[in-house]
């Protein structure tokens, strides 16, 4: 048995460009170079400057949940970055000259990998990173309940983004698109390493995810600060505890499925074969049992994101907060009746259809019952609109029309028409782009204060903002049209001259995208540079009106000096309206954090080594790793010195030092609030 | 609320502590959840074979040719004293047993398991050596892997016990030791109630079959 | 009270009390499997009924060992737990029934038997 596998020369990203250059081997061999090559340029950025060590003990260590939080967005931000690359190059492919510059092969690794990292390597750590950042601010508790858990979750996110980047430096990716349906991906038809890339970066970060739903639970359901009912919940909160409970049920149909089509590809098994008795419609069936609650578990902290900002922007109590409660709920149970409409075509009677298809509009209506709570909150507001702000109203607006659309295809009839056109493509895209990336856009621009002290730039992020809205229109409305024109979706090429004027357009669009990331990266930089007038060290810059908000920006290690009592649904609006600026502190008491330790880095690790080592066959060193993975957590469950502890004293020093910044730092008024003037704590002029 | 004093190398517990809430619940709350989320799996492989045994025959034995009661049952009864000892075990630690008995009951309980695993890896073997592998039909990849997804959760649990009893030598019976013997309880009083639905529905039904 | 610790000791009244549960629990299910096993093996009943039989008899017993094992009852401490497993339970039922029901019906138009 051959140690390293099945690993070749030829898997080695260079090697296929320098034995046929072509530009479709070309392109591969230029994104295996910049991985190659920005790791390398980190790595040296890292050694220059000195940073190893502070990287170390200051973020991979860490398990507090802010910093958590943060890596988990970055890890997101990396991998958009690429995803919004791939979708740019798809596009480009696409109007040039039939049958394009890129080989079958590697536009279907292309749309393949673009969907994946989008959902899974995107969206999931985007949304999980808000709530590490945010949830236990806005309940009042000073961590996760389980934070060495949390770190754990994270890094097994990053070794499954790892195995994706990897599978542009060595192998390739797989070509099944991201739902990876067998046959298709069975051994047979799909014999390189490509579909074991999927099954295994999926098998990390969804084992990661569930963990994290377990996580958020948990912490919802016993970390609440005393005296915050359920029904006082700030809606964020509420949100994720519901995608946390899609996340323990939903991940398993995936994993039990993916490790299905493993056995089948590795061990000969008959789950999802052709032959001997297998089902392949039931790797369908149980794709999107996990599928359908999963644009849940990406869509709700979204809804969350925009309760909160909504209300702060126009100056107003949320509209409807138990509607708003019950209709989330009723979304999280509903997600789990209609997982059928994905596979309408399959071949199903009429009556179990029909069904689904019901089931599937009904969960239209709490989602609608969202969008007027949101519309009535800001009727007669006074509406401040920041980029977080356009980011809601330019969502509220995009997402109607792709709920239409999904009533639309909601109704199996229509659904037969334009199954696996580019209608359906622009539908989703149209859903996930404002529901989540609009969201998470609007979160990271209303919370960045919470954790690094400063205001994001105003004038790059509202650029930002029209370039992804304008983009999007572009990129996508054409893609309705062509596709009620028959256009097929992943196609290489399209040899009918009717669809490329329209796809012209949508390349436009995507450039677009791509020019308001761009924008986004901007904005960060000219943020960091400026980061001294764009400070708000007493806090609260934009008059919020959750608990978060009441801690100084950026917040503290302990976030809370002392917890406070709740008696409301909006405890620090209360607070403000009595002309307090600090919560009144209860009694300071010592309190315990957790340590730091590398040891969830190293478990992920060595499990994303291991990981690596099964898709390439190496069935030795997959097992060292495999008892290694799980002698690290042997080894923590020897450790018993888990805290450190913040006196008291400390905490009242903390405290104090607040409400002197507090006391001291000049008011601003809402005229002033993108301006320098802003130090945090503005108030309403009066007039 | 008071000061709370720090305490090195000492480990959280119920008591303790009053800025704290009891740990060692919310602890085994999340550890249910966790099970419910193992739950999950089992349920869906279990459908996956009632499909597979449905449909998935091809030119493989069916189940009615292929399984007999007589092993299972003992099987099952070896599990099923095996929850009880477990039950024995942690309800003794809770009303303050000595760990001597605490052991003893533990030792019993892993015992009983190895005795299911082993009767359940000798009716693989007796299949495999017929020619009834995994890889002969849709029915019998359903049957290897849904029995032996649960035989591979009852092996994790004897490895856990074992290192479990290591620890207890080490640390003594506080309470961390105590919150995860009641965790390493649960998980076995699940997968002997995910083996009534096995047993149930492989076995027993496809007897009847 | 907590999980793990009780102030009271082995001989107290509680802890029988605790015990006689386990024993109750211990034996219904060795008397629900053995009454399984005579019912799928002895050939009493027709084919159908000793199936549904079964069946029933598997389902009373999953009650017993999450009453009697793993303490769920309708007590206020055993809630949070009662809840979660109906909740499962509730999900359990949509997605392997639904699983089945959809492969069924799949399987009619196929000519492979079934619904």
């Amino acid at each position: 048995m051959n140690i390293l596998g099945s690993l070749d020369w030829n898997d080695i990203f260079i090697v296929p460009f320098l034995k046929e250059p072509t530009l479709s081997t070309g392109i591969a061999a230029g994104a295996g170079g910049i991985v190659v090559l920005g790791a390398l340029a980190l790595a040296l950025l890292l050694t220059v400057k000195g940073w190893w060590k502070p990287l170390w003990s200051e973020w991979i260590t860490s398990l507090d949940h802010k910093k958590i939080g943060v890596m988990y967005v970055v890890l997101s931000g990396i991998m958009l970055v690429r995803g919004v690359l791939e979708a740019v190059v798809m596009r480009a492919q696409q109007v040039s000259p039939a049958p394009g510059f890129l080989s079958v092969e590697h536009h279907a690794e292309l749309f393949s990998t673009h969907g994946t990292i989008m959902i899974f390597f995107v969206a999931m750590p985007f949304l999980t990173g808000l709530i590490n950042v945010v949830m236990p601010l806005q309940i009042g508790a000073r961590d996760m309940e389980f934070p060495f858990m949390n770190a754990v979750s994270l890094w097994l996110s990053v070794g499954g983004a790892a195995l994706v980047m990897a599978s542009l430096v060595v192998g390739h990716f797989e070509t099944g698109g991201w739902t990876a349906y067998p046959p298709y991906t069975g051994i047979n038809l799909s014999p390189n390493e490509g579909v074991d890339y999927w099954i295994w970066s999926l098998a990390l970060t969804s084992v990661g995810s569930t963990l994290s739903g377990i996580n958020f639970a948990v912490t919802i359901y016993k970390q609440r600060a005393p005296g915050m009912t359920l029904m006082r919940m700030p809606i964020f909160a509420w949100t994720t505890l519901c995608t946390a409970i899609l996340m323990i049920f939903a991940m398993m149909p995936l994993t039990v499925a993916s490790l299905m089509l493993a056995l089948d590809r590795q061990a000969g098994f008959h789950f999802f074969t052709a032959a001997q008795g297998g089902n392949m419609m039931n790797f369908a069936n149980m794709f999107w049992l996990f599928g359908h609650p999963e644009v849940y578990i990406l869509i709700l902290p979204a809804f969350g994101v925009f309760s909160h900002v909504i209300p702060t922007f126009s100056g107003k109590k949320l509209y409807g907060y138990t509607s708003l409660v019950w209709a989330t709920i009723a979304i999280a149970v509903l997600s789990f009746t209609v997982w059928v409409h994905h596979f309408f075509t399959m071949g199903q009677t009429t009556n179990l259809n029909a069904i689904f298809g019901i089931a599937t509009m009904t969960i239209g209506v709490p989602t609608g019952v969202k969008v007027y709570n949101w519309l009535l909150t800001m009727y007669r507001g006074k509406l401040r609109f920041s980029t977080a702000m356009l980011f809601s109203a330019g969502f509220m607006f995009t997402f109607v029309i792709g709920g239409v659309t999904g009533v639309m295809l909601a109704n199996p009839t229509i659904d037969f028409a334009t199954h696996n056109s580019l209608f359906l493509v622009a539908h989703f895209h149209n859903m996930i782009i404002p529901g989540v990336l609009f969201g998470m856009f609007a979160g990271v621009n209303y919370w960045f204060p919470l954790c690094f002290g400063f205001r994001l730039d105003e004038t790059w992020g509202r650029r930002s903002f029209w370039l992804w809205m304008v983009g999007f229109y572009l990129a996508f409305m054409p893609l309705y049209a062509i596709g009620l024109m028959g256009a097929p979706r992943r196609m290489a090429f399209f040899t009918d001259p009717a669809y490329l004027p329209w796809l012209v357009i949508a390349m436009f669009g995507a450039l677009m995208v791509l020019g308001g990331l761009a924008a986004q990266v901007i904005q960060i930089w000219v943020s960091v540079k400026n980061r001294e007038s764009l400070m708000v060290p007493a806090g609260d810059p934009w008059d919020g009106r959750g608990l978060e908000w009441s801690l100084g920006c950026p917040v503290p290690e302990y976030d809370f000096t002392t917890v406070p009592h709740i008696t409301s649904r909006e405890p620090w609006v209360d607070a403000k309206a009595q002309g307090k600026r600090v919560i009144d502190p209860t009694e300071f008491v010592d309190i315990h954090l957790p340590k730091s330790t590398g040891l969830p880095f190293v478990t992920a690790m060595i499990a994303t080594i291991g990981a690596f080592a099964l898709i390439f066959q190496m069935w030795l060193i997959a097992a060292v790793f495999f008892v290694a993975m799980w002698v690290t957590v042997l080894i923590r469950s020897y450790d018993t010195d888990w805290e450190e502890t913040i006196s008291a004293e400390e905490l009242r020093k903390g405290y104090e030092a607040h409400k002197h910044l507090v006391e001291t730092t000049p008011k601003a008024t809402f005229e002033d609030e993108f301006t320098s003037k802003n130090r945090g704590l503005i108030l309403e002029e009066v007039v | 609320m008071s000061a709370t004093m720090t305490h090195e190398g000492a480990v959280h517990t119920a008591s303790h502590d009053h800025g704290h809430h009891d740990k060692t619940g919310t602890v085994i709350f999340g550890f249910w959840i966790f099970l419910m989320s193992d739950l999950i799996a089992f349920s869906l492989m279990i459908a996956n074979y009632a499909d597979a045994e449905w449909h998935g025959i091809a030119n493989g034995p069916s189940p009615h040719e292929l399984f007999s009661l007589g092993l299972p049952t003992i099987e099952t009864m070896a599990l099923l004293i095996s929850t009880f000892t477990f039950g024995l075990c942690t309800l003794g630690m809770k009303y303050g047993a000595s760990m001597k008995r605490t052991v003893f009951w533990l030792v019993v309980t892993l015992a009983l398991g190895a005795i299911f695993l082993g009767i359940e890896l000798y009716e693989f073997h007796e299949f495999w050596t017929e020619g009834n592998t995994p890889q002969v039909s849709g029915f019998l990849t359903a049957y290897y892997s849904l029995v032996g997804l649960h035989g591979l959760h009852v092996t994790s649990g004897i490895i856990w016990g074992i290192l479990l009893m290591v620890q207890m030598k080490t640390f003594g019976m506080n309470d961390l030791m105590k919150s995860r013997l009641v965790r390493l309880g649960l998980f076995w009083h699940m997968l002997d109630i995910v083996w009534i639905a096995l047993f149930t529905k492989v076995y027993l039904m496809g007897v009847l079959s | 009270m907590s999980h793990i610790n009780s102030d009271l000791g082995m001989d107290s009244a509680e802890y029988k009390h605790a015990l006689a549960r386990y024993v109750w629990g211990f034996a219904l299910s060795i008397v629900l499997t053995l009454l399984g096993v005579v019912l799928a093996g002895g050939g009493i009943f027709s084919t159908g009924l000793a199936w549904s039989i079964v069946g029933i008899l598997a389902v009373a017993q999953l009650v017993i060992q999450f009453w009697a094992f793993m303490h769920l009852d309708l007590s206020k401490e055993a809630r949070p737990d009662l809840y979660l497993v109906l909740f499962t339970f509730l999900l359990i039922i949509l997605m392997a029934a639904g699983t089945v029901w959809v492969l069924a019906d799949l399987a009619s138009r196929m000519g492979m038997g079934g619904m």
